[in-house]
C-alpha cells in the first residue's frame, strides 16, 4: 500500500513517459521482425538442404523451399500439397533480356480450402503453382486455381 | 618306422610355420612400403557425368605434380550436388548451374570451369557421322514422339540427299538428373513453343517418348544396341564411342559439332556480375555449335577437413590458371576471357583468406 502510494504520488512528466512507452514498443518489435526474418532464413536453409539431399531436381528446389511457406503465403488455403512425381513433371522456362535472368518453374499441385464453419467437408481443389525467380534472388510464388 | 614318420611330421609343422611368419613379413614390409609411398592427401568430389574424362586426365596430372589424389565421380550434375550439400565430398561439378539464392542458402561457392558440347547421335545403318541435318524444331518434335519415323518430311525437307528408312524413331533420354539432359533441352527450348511450354528445360524430365536410362554409357550402349535409335551426349563421348553425330542447322548454315564451333560459341556467353551464372548465346548467323552448356565448380565456404578444404582450393585454382592441352584432348574449352578467370581467381583466394 505504501509503495502504491508512492507510486502515485511521483510526480512522472506525461510526455517523457510516452516517450519510454514508444521507445520499448519499437525496441520490441523490431527484435520480434529480425527474430522472425533470421528464423524463416534459417529455416529456408535447412528446408533447401533437405529437399537437394532428397535427390530433387536442382534447378527447381529454390521455387520448391518457398512453396512449402504457401499456406502462411495464401490464407485462402489450409493447405498445399503436392504429388511426388509432379518434381519431373515441373516446367522450367529461363528468360534473359537487358535487365538479366527470369527463371520462371510451375507445377500443378492441390489446395485444401479454409472453412471456418464447425460442419463441413475438406474441399480440395486444383492448383497451380508457380516461381518466378528474377536475378538469381529469392523466388517469388503465386498459387491460383486451376480449374 | 614310427619315429621316423613322426620326426619329419614336426619338421614339416615347422617349416610350415616358418612359411606363415615369413608370409606376415612379406605383407607386413609391402604394406609400409605401399604407405610410405603414398603419402599425400585425397580430396572427393563427384558431379556432371560428361567431366568424367577430363577430370580422370586432370586429376592424374594434379597428383604428378602436387602430390594430391583426386578422386571424381562422374554420377551426374545432381547426385554431384546432393553428395556436396551432405558434404560427403570435398567439391562437385555441375552443368545445372545454381543461383545466387541457392549457393548462399547451402553455403557453397560456384564458379564456372569450362565449355562442353552435347550433340545427338544417330544408329542409322548407311548414315556416317555428319552426314543427318537436323533443326531445332525437328529435333524437338522427334523427342516429343510427333515425328514418328525417319522418312518424315520435316526430317527428310533437310535432307535432300540422303536415302531415309521408313523405319520407326527410336528415342534415348536420360533418366537421372544430368547436366546433359540439362543444356539439350534447354536448346529443345528455344526452338520449339511446344516444348517449352509442356516439358521445358531440365536436368530430370517426365518423357512423354523412349527410352530412358540412366548414364552416358548407358545411353551409348543403346544407340549402339538399337538401329534407328537417336540420343544425345557430350561431344567427346560420342567420338569415342565411334557414333553417328548429326549436323545442325543454325539460321541458314549447317554447324557441325567440333572444338571451333564450341569456342566460337563460348565467346558468346554472357555472364551475371558477381555470381558468374552464365547465359547460352542466343543463336546468331555466325559459326557455332548451339548446344553448348557451361560446367561450374562448387566448394562449400567451410570445410571440416581444413588440409582437403584448402588442397581443393589450389586444385582449382590449378586448373583456371593454367592452359592445358587436356581440355581440347577431351573436346572441351577451358575459359579464355582473362577478366572471368581473374574474377573466379579472386573468388578462391577470397575463400582461402577466409579459411587460414
Amino acid at each position: 500500500m505504501k509503495h502504491l502510494n508512492y507510486f502515485f504520488q511521483r510526480r512522472v512528466n506525461p510526455i517523457v513517459s510516452c516517450v519510454i512507452l514508444l521507445l520499448t514498443a519499437q525496441i520490441i518489435a523490431t527484435t520480434q521482425a529480425v527474430a522472425a526474418g533470421s528464423s524463416v532464413s534459417a529455416k529456408n536453409n535447412k528446408v533447401l538442404q533437405k529437399i537437394i539431399i532428397e535427390g530433387e531436381r536442382p534447378e527447381i528446389s529454390a521455387c520448391l523451399t518457398v512453396a512449402q511457406q504457401l499456406p502462411n503465403l495464401f490464407p485462402i488455403y489450409r493447405k498445399i500439397t503436392w504429388e511426388p512425381s509432379m518434381s519431373n513433371a515441373a516446367v522450367l522456362k529461363e528468360e534473359t533480356s537487358a535487365e538479366g535472368v527470369l527463371k520462371v518453374i510451375s507445377f500443378r499441385g492441390m489446395g485444401l480450402l479454409h472453412d471456418d464453419r464447425l460442419f463441413h467437408a475438406d474441399e480440395w481443389v486444383k492448383v497451380l503453382i508457380e516461381c518466378q525467380q528474377i536475378n538469381e534472388n529469392k523466388p517469388l510464388v503465386t498459387v491460383q486455381q486451376s480449374e | 618306422m614310427n619315429l621316423t614318420y613322426v620326426s619329419i611330421k614336426v619338421i614339416g609343422y615347422q617349416l610350415d610355420w616358418c612359411m606363415n611368419i615369413l608370409s606376415w613379413l612379406i605383407l607386413s614390409i609391402s604394406a609400409f612400403f605401399t604407405c610410405q609411398a603414398w603419402s599425400g592427401i585425397e580430396i572427393e568430389g563427384a558431379g556432371s557425368s560428361l567431366s568424367g574424362k577430363l577430370m580422370s586426365s586432370l586429376g592424374q596430372e594434379y597428383q604428378l605434380k602436387h602430390d594430391t589424389l583426386i578422386s571424381y565421380k562422374p554420377l551426374g550434375s545432381g547426385e554431384g550436388i546432393r553428395l556436396l550439400t551432405s558434404r560427403v565430398n570435398d567439391f562437385a561439378l555441375t552443368d545445372v548451374a545454381m543461383t545466387r539464392y541457392e549457393t548462399e542458402l547451402l553455403g557453397l561457392v560456384q564458379f564456372p570451369l569450362f565449355y562442353s558440347a552435347i550433340t545427338p547421335i544417330v544408329n542409322l545403318p548407311g548414315i556416317e557421322s555428319g552426314q543427318l541435318v537436323l533443326d531445332g524444331q525437328t529435333l524437338a518434335s522427334m523427342f516429343l514422339g510427333d515425328i514418328k519415323r525417319w522418312n518424315d518430311a520435316s526430317i527428310a525437307r533437310l535432307n535432300p540427299s540422303l536415302n531415309l528408312p521408313d523405319s520407326p524413331i527410336t528415342v534415348v533420354t536420360r533418366a537421372d538428373s544430368s547436366g546433359t539432359s540439362y543444356i539439350f533441352t534447354g536448346y529443345l527450348s528455344n526452338h520449339s513453343k511446344k516444348w517449352r511450354d509442356t516439358l521445358g528445360k531440365g536436368s530430370k524430365l517426365l518423357w512423354t517418348t523412349g527410352k530412358s536410362v540412366e548414364g552416358t554409357t548407358k545411353v551409348i550402349q543403346s544407340v549402339k544396341d538399337t538401329v534407328g535409335a537417336i540420343g544425345y551426349v557430350e561431344l567427346g563421348a560420342a567420338l569415342r564411342a565411334q557414333l553417328a553425330t548429326v549436323n545442325l542447322k543454325v539460321s541458314d548454315t549447317v554447324q557441325a559439332p567440333n572444338i571451333q564451333n564450341i569456342e566460337q560459341a563460348s565467346q558468346h556467353f554472357t555472364w551475371r556480375q558477381g555470381s558468374l551464372y552464365s547465359f547460352a548465346p542466343t543463336e546468331q548467323s555466325i559459326p557455332m555449335w548451339p548446344m553448348v552448356g557451361v560446367t561450374y565448380g562448387l566448394i562449400p565456404k567451410t570445410n571440416s577437413q581444413e588440409l582437403e578444404g584448402r588442397e581443393t582450393i589450389s586444385f582449382f585454382n590449378w586448373i583456371v590458371s593454367n592452359k592445358n592441352a587436356i581440355f581440347e584432348d577431351s573436346m572441351m574449352v577451358q575459359l579464355q576471357n582473362p577478366v572471368l578467370v581473374d574474377q573466379i581467381k579472386k573468388k578462391l583466394s577470397d575463400l582461402n583468406r577466409s579459411k587460414k
